[in-house]
């Protein structure tokens, strides 16, 4: 492990060899970075992964179910278990899918999960994201490449093999293709913060790189146009484009990333498009709380991972509880994502609690709080020294004729000593995961 | 996983500067240290001969400026360093058809390059490694790149930068027509991109006399429609 651990900028030089890299728009300026990757893996062992895995496929087989219901019966909500105003004041919950039933009925096709392990080695979901969640091909080349640097490494630890990512994400786009006709991701461009990985991906599954106006609709059905306008029909199609900007005839008219009367394909299940839309409704951070209860309602078992504690000031008690105990709680904003919207209680004076606490009281669905989870911190090398910096997990959930977990995921580490945030956006490295065999 | 066998027009239009670019450079390079050699043996105005023959104008005022400002100068659109990063601009849009491996040769090109423009270091051999990396970069392609058409909107590209700059420089006649040739057999292959038109007169005016002998617009008039002669 040390010839590894001390390969760390020759590893690096190898990413930016590659390409490996993110953009970020700062003041209005798009500048690529280079993703700093540490070295010392996240080790995972066997038994945990174990549990890890049957809880994860647990929790994305009940968040399609809960996608598929909200979108037809509802019963979810005629039961009582999810108040109705979470649903349809969530900014991810589209009319423009109601009744609309995917192919295969599968929503979330790529699942990315954030988890955090606290200090007692117990794991909490942090958040489920359903919509494009990214990170998957960075820990894939970054193996590629230890294995190539420090090939001894690998001889002594028994690690599953994680570049087996882009056959998982084939296997499923073939499934959902159905032979309809070829597989496309579709990405918004180069100046999007994870280009990379749509061309990345697209390389390692084969499926062509389509950008903005390569596709078109025609008789309710999606082609690939050429060069002398002959056209090839597409099957299915990863799309790295929001939901709001897929179609411009359903959604944001002035949207030219999108493809017009996609959704009109969509609706008469002419492609697959993964994952679908409308996927946001179950991974607003409001609809978090109740995932455990989905769980329970619709696979009818016991949750196997926990959230972190959450308190909705939807609910009186909670309420109470979040005004009374702000300063030791983590309050998000619902409708933020990448580490945005999220203040800790502790950093803040009096006066800003105050002026938290008044938000709170003015929107109460637009926050929820958790308690701080003592995180388990991770060792980084910081220059030659080994220092401890918090971290968490995206673990990967792919849902095709099977759900499958990949077995790796992204670690993402906080470089600031005092920073909980590990978004790559906000400064973050990351790691590779090892889950022992 | 059906074949894509379809080639979007944007797709297209960057396979073939992706291949104008990158012999851009690597001529450019090849260029320079010839006119380098001259410069040694005392030729002053020599790189000033060398915007000319460009048809831009020159933005330096010496022999050093120049130096530097045409290997380094990002604001320069004729430098080198522009061209790797048109080159990469291309490049990096197309991984999944020229593959990671061969992209990673233009990303060390301009991670050479910048390096180098750091240092500020004025000397060209500096720069050999940028030829090697494009010579490796077309090498992969060879190895790599299997699609017939992919190659070839990258040759295209490629040949009609390689003839571009020949005829510029003055180079001789018969090294025009071997890549005009091999230009005309791309050109039976996606005759779609190609002004039929301007393919004729091409044919016409690329000759031996004409050539050696030239009037004194021929050269203008023969850029013209080699760099208008792809339609993309």
């Amino acid at each position: 492990m040390d010839a590894l651990i001390e390969s760390r900028d020759t590893v690096n030089k190898w990413m930016e060899r590659f390409g490996v890299r993110f953009g970020v728009y700062k003041n209005g300026v798009f500048n690529e970075q280079l993703f700093p990757f540490d070295s010392i893996p996240r080790v995972i062992t066997k038994e945990d992964w174990k549990d890890l895995e049957r809880g994860l496929k647990q929790r994305v087989d009940a968040l399609n179910l809960f996608l598929y219901d909200i979108y037809h019966e509802k019963n979810i909500i005629k039961d009582g278990v999810v108040p109705a105003e979470f649903v349809y004041s969530s900014k991810g919950y589209l009319p423009e899918c109601e009744g609309i039933t995917p192919v295969h009925g599968i929503y979330s096709h790529i699942s990315g999960i954030d988890l955090v392990q606290a200090k007692d080695g117990s794991w909490f979901i942090l958040e489920d994201n359903l919509r494009i969640p990214s990170g998957a091909s960075y820990p894939m080349i970054a193996r590629t490449i230890t294995r190539k640097v420090s090939p001894q490494t690998f001889q002594a630890h028994a690690v599953a093999d994680n570049r087996n990512y882009s056959e998982l994400l084939k296997e499923m786009m073939d499934y959902m293709n159905d032979g309809r006709g070829i597989s496309v991701i579709l990405t918004p461009g180069r100046y999007n913060s994870a280009f990379f990985e749509h061309s990345y991906l697209a390389e390692k599954t084969g499926a062509t790189l389509a950008f903005p106006g390569d596709l078109i609709v025609e008789n309710d059905s999606v082609y690939y146009m050429g060069l002398y306008k002959e056209k090839q029909r597409v099957g299915s199609i990863y799309r790295r484009v929001s939901d709001e900007y897929l179609d411009p005839l359903a959604f944001e008219p002035t949207s030219l990333l999108g493809v017009p009367n996609l959704m009109q394909a969509y609706r008469k299940g002419n492609v697959a498009i993964i994952n679908a839309p409308g996927n946001g409704v179950a991974d607003d951070k409001g609809i978090y709380y109740f995932v455990p209860k989905m769980v329970e309602y619709y696979l009818h078992e016991t949750p196997i991972l926990h959230n972190a504690p959450t308190y909705l000031p939807y609910y009186k008690e909670d309420y109470t509880y979040i005004l009374d105990n702000i300063a030791k709680l983590v309050i998000k904003d619902v409708s933020e994502a990448g580490g945005y919207g999220v203040v800790f209680g502790r950093d803040l004076t009096p006066e800003k609690l105050d002026e938290l606490k008044q938000l709170i009281v003015s929107e109460p669905r637009r926050w929820i709080a958790q308690e701080v989870i003592d995180f388990r911190d991770l060792e980084i090398l910081e220059g030659n020294e080994r220092v401890e910096r918090k971290a968490d997990l995206r673990a990967f959930v792919i849902a095709g004729k099977e759900t499958k977990v990949w077995k790796s995921g992204l670690t993402r580490f906080s470089r600031n000593p005092n920073s909980f945030v590990v978004n790559s956006s906000q400064g973050g490295g990351f790691k590779d995961t090892w889950v022992m065999e | 996983m059906m074949m894509c066998y379809a080639i979007s027009a944007t797709k297209a239009n960057r396979l073939y500067w992706l291949g104008r670019y990158t012999e851009r450079v690597y001529i450019s390079l090849h260029l320079l240290r010839r006119y380098y050699d001259k410069m040694i043996d005392g030729h002053p105005g020599e790189y000033e001969e060398y915007y000319r023959k460009l048809d831009t104008n020159n933005p330096y005022p010496d022999e050093d400026s120049f130096r530097m400002g045409y290997m380094y100068d990002e604001k320069n659109p004729c430098s080198l360093l522009s061209g790797l990063i048109a080159a990469n601009d291309n490049a990096i849009v197309l991984r999944e058809e020229i593959m990671s491996e061969t992209l990673s040769y233009i990303q060390l090109s301009l991670c050479h390059i910048r390096e180098s423009a750091e240092k500020g270091d004025p000397n060209i051999t500096d720069l050999q490694p940028v030829t090697d990396y494009l010579l490796a970069f077309w090498g992969s392609i060879d190895e790599r790149v299997f699609d017939e058409r992919i190659r070839n909107f990258l040759k295209i590209g490629k040949l009609v930068e390689n003839i571009d700059m020949h005829i510029r420089f003055d180079y001789p006649f018969y090294r025009i027509q071997e890549a005009y040739d091999c230009l005309k057999n791309c050109a039976e292959e996606e005759d779609g991109i190609f002004d039929q038109m301007i393919l004729k007169h091409l044919d016409e005016l690329l000759d031996d006399d004409l050539y050696n002998d030239p009037e004194p617009d021929y050269k203008a008039k023969v850029l013209k429609y080699i760099n208008h002669l792809v339609l993309l």
